[in-house]
């Protein structure tokens, strides 16, 4: 872990983005990596790990959810890892985003005989443009978010987890309550829908897939670093550390962590709608706990509170889970296992170890000498 | 409305198993302040125990011998969770963890990969398909285990817990180990758990009651008396000291390393019990856990996770309320209930339905 620099009474500082080429690194390596993975499915350099070949549509496939899944993971990371408060209704959020654009965008429901094509109730929407929808549902998981984190104004910590829990399975039993109480909705119940493929230009659903995904990567990413490197991260970072202090400085910390909840609630639906659309199908089920804890896999495993941690767990927790889709008991023990371990060595996860390495004792002693042996 | 007889009396059974789970959270969270996801499925693990020893088919042991046996291993297993996970984390020794974690590499490394061909997720690498010798194993194991120890005992730190969050990871990463654990050696079909007391009906007035419903709401309310005469023991006292303060309880002398297993043995305990009930009146399977747990942390919110009266009175009223609006409103309706009823008393109280919850800032 980076030590934090503290000021004489041992407060935390977060001093200004530095000046010249140096303060836009986080901006310049993110434009690197989008740049290197929007040219990826050209570039089948990764043919010898057949899970992200992109040559394939399988490989193509597990890089669109390893995306998706990194989109959700920088959204949750808004939220635990730098405003410090623990929401835990990510489940629920992510699915507002993947069905509220397969409601929106499948095609009215029509099965009289003049009609063109027969849409059965089960696949029937409301036929709005997929491109616009995304947009509306974004700002619905947002208000929504900002609704479930209302209790964060009253509660601490771990009840506030159990409150926020129970509101995100709350959203999942809604969707998937009986269709004569929710008709309007649309969702048809517990069953689950089939999701309006949307293709850009025709270049095929996977390939889509894979730049929608990429897409809401990148708008997390953009958004992650804006967001950090300015007034509103460093005010949601002294929240998170000295919350007590924000108060006589005249900063509502309610208020920030709603801004947190909102931010966090636009990125799950994002990273929703992109994951729908890669598995074409969605079902209540897949949105219950084990959701969630996927996606405190991939940030834990990650690194809290870093900008590359949600990635860096992403591709570990699709690696896994591809490897072992054939035996789903031993993927949940090593997932399990995995957590554990990340916890008890790693609690900063993998993107900390680079930190890690240079915080040590003995590259520290190396760094002093190399100055002594210059001077 | 005989109909509501028989849905409070189903609820109630519910809600025992609800407020038997709450109140093993409680009385972990009570003594360590660890937030312990897992418990269900430690329960779970322990009434697939008492199965497999019972069970005619499998080891065959006399009913209530077997029950003894699976419920002391609750226990042990409760204090080895301690022992082992919980202990390096809240800034005791880590050196059992690091012996545990190494040597369970070491077994994996020679016996899973020795000879039976490389595992899939390494095959990749160059010049290694076909699988290690036995040789290649052993030498393996035998670098990598002294490796790991120090790797853990360097690195296993206390945690600077930010609101228990770690600690309901580690918890949350323990659930899904042991699930799977328990489907690799029990299998995943669901099985009947047969107790002299499965299947017997009496009537009272028109409503059939069955003998396991009478069993379970008793037994639920005889360890819920039971564990709140055991706080007001010695050390109960001791174990409601160092959740206070650790700091002074231990400079009084208070060993809290022992009181926390003790304390994680009895929840282990109360969880077995409440799973093992449960198994004997509806059926063991493996997803009963994942639905009870959130019931259990509902409960304990609901007597704010210390008092033992609240969370019983906080697990009867959540499975009442949804055997009632399941049967009187509408179907749907049951499986949101518990939801509903957590939010609204998170707003209104939260620290708690009982006075005694006052004690703890929330």
């Amino acid at each position: 872990m980076a030590r934090l620099k503290t000021n004489s009474s041992g407060y935390p500082l977060y001093p200004p983005k530095s000046k010249g080429i140096k303060g836009q690194q986080k901006l310049l390596s993110t434009a690197a990596t989008f740049a290197f993975l929007a040219l990826l499915p050209w570039l089948p350099i990764f043919g010898w790990i057949t899970i992200f070949d992109t040559g394939t549509n399988y490989g193509l496939g597990n890089l669109a959810y390893v995306f998706a899944y990194a989109a959700a993971g920088i959204g949750f990371n808004f939220l635990i890892g730098y405003s410090g408060t623990l929401g835990l209704a990510h489940a629920g959020l992510f699915a507002i985003g993947a069905y509220g654009t397969a409601i929106l965008s499948a095609p009215p429901e029509c099965v009289e005989q003049t009609c063109e094509t027969i849409v059965r109730p089960a696949v029937s929407g409301y036929g709005w443009p997929f491109l616009l929808t995304i947009p509306i549902v974004c700002l619905f998981a947002a208000i929504i978010g900002v609704l479930v984190g209302f209790p964060a104004a009253r509660l601490k910590g771990f009840y506030l987890a159990i409150a926020t829990l129970a509101l995100g399975e709350l959203i999942v039993k809604l969707i998937s309550m009986d269709e004569k109480l929710w008709s309007g909705l649309k969702t048809n119940g517990g069953t689950g829908k089939q999701v309006q493929i949307f293709e850009f230009f025709g270049s095929g659903q996977l390939k889509s897939a894979y730049f929608l995904s990429l897409a809401a990567l990148f708008i997390c990413f953009l958004g992650h670093v804006i967001y950090t490197e300015n007034r509103l991260g460093r005010t949601l970072k002294s929240v998170r550390d000295i919350e007590i202090a924000t108060g006589p400085l005249g900063i509502s910390s309610t208020y920030y962590k709603l801004i947190a909840f909102g931010l966090s609630g636009i990125a799950a639906a994002l990273a929703g709608v992109a994951w729908s659309q890669n598995s074409a199908f969605v079902n209540p089920s897949s949105f219950k706990t084990r959701l969630l804890v996927f996606l405190l896999v991939v940030l834990i495993l990650g690194g809290l509170g870093k900008l590359w941690g949600p990635l860096i767990g992403a591709i570990i927790f699709v690696y896994i889970r591809q490897e072992f889709q054939d035996s789903q008991k031993l993927l949940f023990f090593l997932i399990g296992t995995a957590l554990m371990v990340a916890i008890l060595i790693l609690p900063k996860g993998v993107a900390s170890l680079p930190d890690r390495f240079t915080d040590s004792r003995w590259v520290q002693d190396l760094k002093r000498r190399f100055k002594a042996m210059k001077v | 409305m005989n109909n509501l007889l028989q849905q409070i009396v189903a609820g109630a059974e519910a809600g025992s198993y609800y407020a038997l789970i709450g109140l093993a959270i409680v009385v972990v969270m009570k003594s360590t302040d660890v937030p312990n996801f897992a418990q269900a499925e430690m329960g779970l693990l322990a009434a697939y125990m008492c199965w497999w020893l019972a069970d005619g088919d499998q080891v065959g042991w006399p009913f209530w011998f077997a029950i003894l046996v699976g419920l002391l291993f609750a226990a042990v297993f409760g204090a080895a969770v301690q022992f082992f996970l919980i202990r390096p984390l809240t800034g005791l020794s880590n050196k059992p963890l690091a012996l545990l974690a190494s040597l369970s590499l070491g077994y994996v490394l020679i016996d899973g990969f020795g000879d039976n061909g490389l595992p899939s997720f390494i095959d990749w690498i160059p010049g290694l398909g076909g699988g290690y010798p036995y040789g290649v194993a052993l030498t393996l194991a035998i670098l990598s285990v002294p490796l790991t120890y120090i790797v853990m005992v360097k690195w296993v730190k206390k945690m600077d817990v930010i609101d228990h969050f770690p600690l309901l990871l580690v918890t949350i990463g323990l659930t899904f180990a042991l699930g799977s654990l328990i489907e690799i050696y029990f299998g995943n079909n669901p099985q009947k758990f047969h107790t002299p007391w499965s299947g017997i009906n009496f009537k009272l007035g028109d409503t059939r009651i069955g003998w396991d419903q009478v069993v379970s709401i008793g037994m639920g309310i005889i360890i819920a008396v039971g564990l709140a005469i055991f706080f007001r023991t010695k050390w109960g006292v001791r174990m409601r000291a160092i959740a206070e303060d650790g700091t002074t309880a231990r400079l009084l002398g208070i060993n809290a390393g022992v009181i926390s297993l003790i304390a994680w043995a009895i929840g282990g305990l109360v969880a077995g019990a409440a799973m093992t009930l449960k198994a004997g009146s509806t059926v063991l399977e493996l997803g009963s856990a994942e639905g009870l747990i959130l019931k259990g942390f509902i409960a304990a919110v609901l007597g704010g996770f210390v008092s033992l009266p609240g969370t019983f009175l906080g697990g009867m009223i959540v499975g009442i309320a949804e055997a009632v609006a399941g049967g009187q409103i509408s179907t749907s309706l049951q499986p949101t209930m518990a939801l509903l009823i957590v939010v609204v008393v998170l707003f209104a109280y939260p620290e708690g339905l009982t006075r005694e919850a006052k004690l703890r800032e929330v």
